[in-house]
């Protein structure tokens, strides 16, 4: 069967004069230089200089790496900002010391700075899967600024030790416990915080569900005084399945959101940030269920939430709105 | 999604000849106010309806049924609705029960088993109430019915026209008007939650030879419809069922309790919808 190209000058198309033996030769020639070149990738020396990349350091006791040298642009949308320095998550040192940017040290005494591959161990130690890490690092990829989802900018500086809990975002990434949900420079976050407000808010969907009114399937169009329907059957319904108490599904719903995106900025600004543009839920496994879903709606108030399934390193986005 | 608020997609030369047609919903009052109660048979999985040319234009209109080919219906025992048989109409299960219980203007009949020699002379029917009908219904359908007959009436009580998405893949596609006028908006397929596939275990009074798929639909399924849904120029949209654990499904009142939430997806071209100039890293 002849096979199918893309619009376009074809990828193996031989030179005129060459004959099939040279262009297999020349194919396989062409194959052997880009598998060496995979093979070889992690030891690969840095292409960048050691003076352009910023440096940082893992502390272990907040889960988090102090940037003790920066360098350049890139810690402008990225990381948490503490008085003068800038606090950085897994994630986020894991796409910067893959981008070449970012030499984190996980003591201070080391000599030698974490390989790319000790930074994704690292990075699964504190809890981040591979799934959230390559959206992450989709999203970072084309630009977009990403962030824990209720994670803030920035901290004040004579905020007390447990900061880095209480900032580091809610939902999937804190407990709810003691998270505030929104700091200084978060604006599109509403405080979250206090464990009853959320317990009311996942309580209020369920009630929300169980006392939507039963659908009034024997009324006709507009006709009350029908033959076939009435009143009399409505109540004979009702008092029918009032006489056992239905069960609902009223297992707690565990979706939470992931992160929260940011649009394109040169000029982003960590005291003042752009609002959020949209929210992101990370769930390769399967779709997220109705229940699922509203609650991610409602956790979104308002703004779009877009579903990600990363599958064999391949990143597919689903917008997701209710009815 | 709600109710329907967009303009209709119409096909090509269509629009102009539209207001010839009645709205929908301007039919089934007309429907249930001047036709009364119309007689309908059970048989071969369907119920067939003997109409004047007018009925049948009403129901083919608002989706409720198809025009049978001649000679399709030989067999089946038809009563005469109105001055008598001029078009057979061929009604699915769903929308049988949707006009005998919210409309409420269809009485369906059956033949009774041993008496198919008296069917000639009129006689051997028999009339089924709701609770009959729609135990019979399952009884043929499996669970889908139940399934499919509370998305059906959550959709046509929104305004919308459901009828059958096999050709795209789905369950439904949700028209605003007669598919002859309009392309449709939606594509819909049913997802039962865990509350209803619980129910439909415990449930054995079901047909269970009719299959129903228990797995969640996975990321190939979902992306699969959702880029032919695009191809096709409709919106993908999830009808969640609800329902709870311990509903009796053989009790047509179960309806009651059960609701459909639609959740709409779409697939989302990251590097298409960036607003402002992207320093890409």
């Amino acid at each position: 069967m002849a096979s199918v190209f893309k619009r376009g000058v074809k990828a193996t198309h031989a030179p005129r004069g060459e004959n099939a033996s040279d262009a297999g030769e020349r194919r396989r020639e062409q194959r052997d230089v880009r598998l060496d070149a995979a093979l070889r990738a992690w030891t690969t020396r840095r292409g960048s200089h050691e003076s352009n990349v910023s440096v940082a350091i893992w502390r272990r006791e907040r889960s988090m790496a102090e940037v003790i040298r920066s360098r350049g642009r890139q810690l402008q949308r990225v990381g948490t900002a503490r008085g003068n320095a800038t606090w950085l998550f897994a994630e986020e040192c894991a796409f910067l010391c893959e981008t070449e940017r970012l030499a984190l040290f996980f003591d201070e005494r080391e000599e030698e700075c974490a390989s790319v591959r000790a930074v994704y161990a690292l990075m699964a130690r504190t809890g981040v899967g591979w799934e959230e890490y390559l959206a992450y690092a989709h999203l970072r990829r084309l630009g977009y600024g990403c962030r824990r989802f209720g994670s803030a900018w920035t901290v004040d500086a004579r905020s007390s030790d447990d900061w880095a809990k209480e900032t580091g975002g809610i939902g999937r990434w804190g407990d709810g416990e003691n998270g505030d949900g929104v700091k200084t420079g978060e604006v599109e976050v509403e405080p979250i915080a206090e464990p009853p407000v959320k317990r009311r808010r996942v309580e209020e969907t369920r009630k929300k569900q169980r006392d939507l009114p039963s659908r009034r399937w024997w009324l006709a169009a507009g006709d009350d005084a029908h033959d076939w329907i009435g009143p009399e059957i409505d109540a004979a319904a009702r008092a029918r399945t009032e006489s056992h108490a239905l069960e609902y599904d009223e297992s707690p719903v565990e979706a939470r959101l992931t992160f929260q995106v940011y649009q394109p900025n040169r000029h982003f600004s960590k005291k003042s940030p752009d609002p959020v543009s949209f929210y992101v839920y990370v769930c390769s496994d399967r779709p997220p269920t109705g229940r699922e879903a509203r609650a991610l709606l409602d956790q979104a108030q308002g703004k779009p939430v877009r579903v990600v399934s990363c599958r064999q390193s391949t990143v597919m986005m689903f917008t997701i709105a209710g009815g | 999604m709600a109710t329907p608020r967009e303009a209709p997609k119409w096909k090509r030369g269509k629009r102009r000849i539209a207001h010839k047609h009645a709205r929908p919903k301007t039919l089934i009052d007309e429907l249930v106010r001047e036709h009364g109660v119309i007689h309908g048979t059970h048989a071969r999985g369907q119920v067939w309806i003997g109409a004047t040319r007018r009925l049948a234009y009403v129901l083919e209109q608002t989706c409720l049924g198809r025009r049978a080919r001649a000679g399709t219906e030989r067999g089946i025992p038809l009563r005469p609705n109105g001055s008598g048989i001029e078009l057979v109409i061929r009604m699915c299960c769903e929308d049988a029960y949707y006009v005998a219980s919210v409309l409420g203007c269809l009485c369906v009949s059956e033949v009774i088993e041993g008496r198919e020699m008296e069917v000639k002379l009129g006689l051997g029917t028999c009339d089924m109430d709701l609770g009959t009908l729609w135990r019979r219904f399952r009884r043929d359908c499996g669970h889908a019915f139940a399934m499919k007959c509370a998305a059906t009436m959550h959709f046509r009580m929104l305004g919308w026209l459901p009828r059958s998405g096999l050709q795209y893949g789905a369950d439904l596609v949700l028209y605003q008007r007669h598919p002859a006028l309009v392309h449709s908006d939606f594509v819909v397929t049913l997802v039962p939650d865990v509350g209803a596939r619980q129910s439909f275990v415990l449930d054995t009074s079901a047909n269970r030879a009719v299959a129903l798929d228990a797995g969640w639909p996975d990321w190939p399924d979902v992306q699969a419809t959702s880029r032919l849904a695009v191809q096709v120029n409709k919106k993908f949209l999830q009808a969640h069922v609800s329902a709870p654990k311990n509903l009796n499904w053989d009790d047509p009142s179960c309806l009651s309790h059960v609701w459909v939430n639609e959740i709409s997806i779409s697939r989302f071209r990251s590097n298409r919808n960036i607003e402002s100039y992207a320093e890409v890293e």
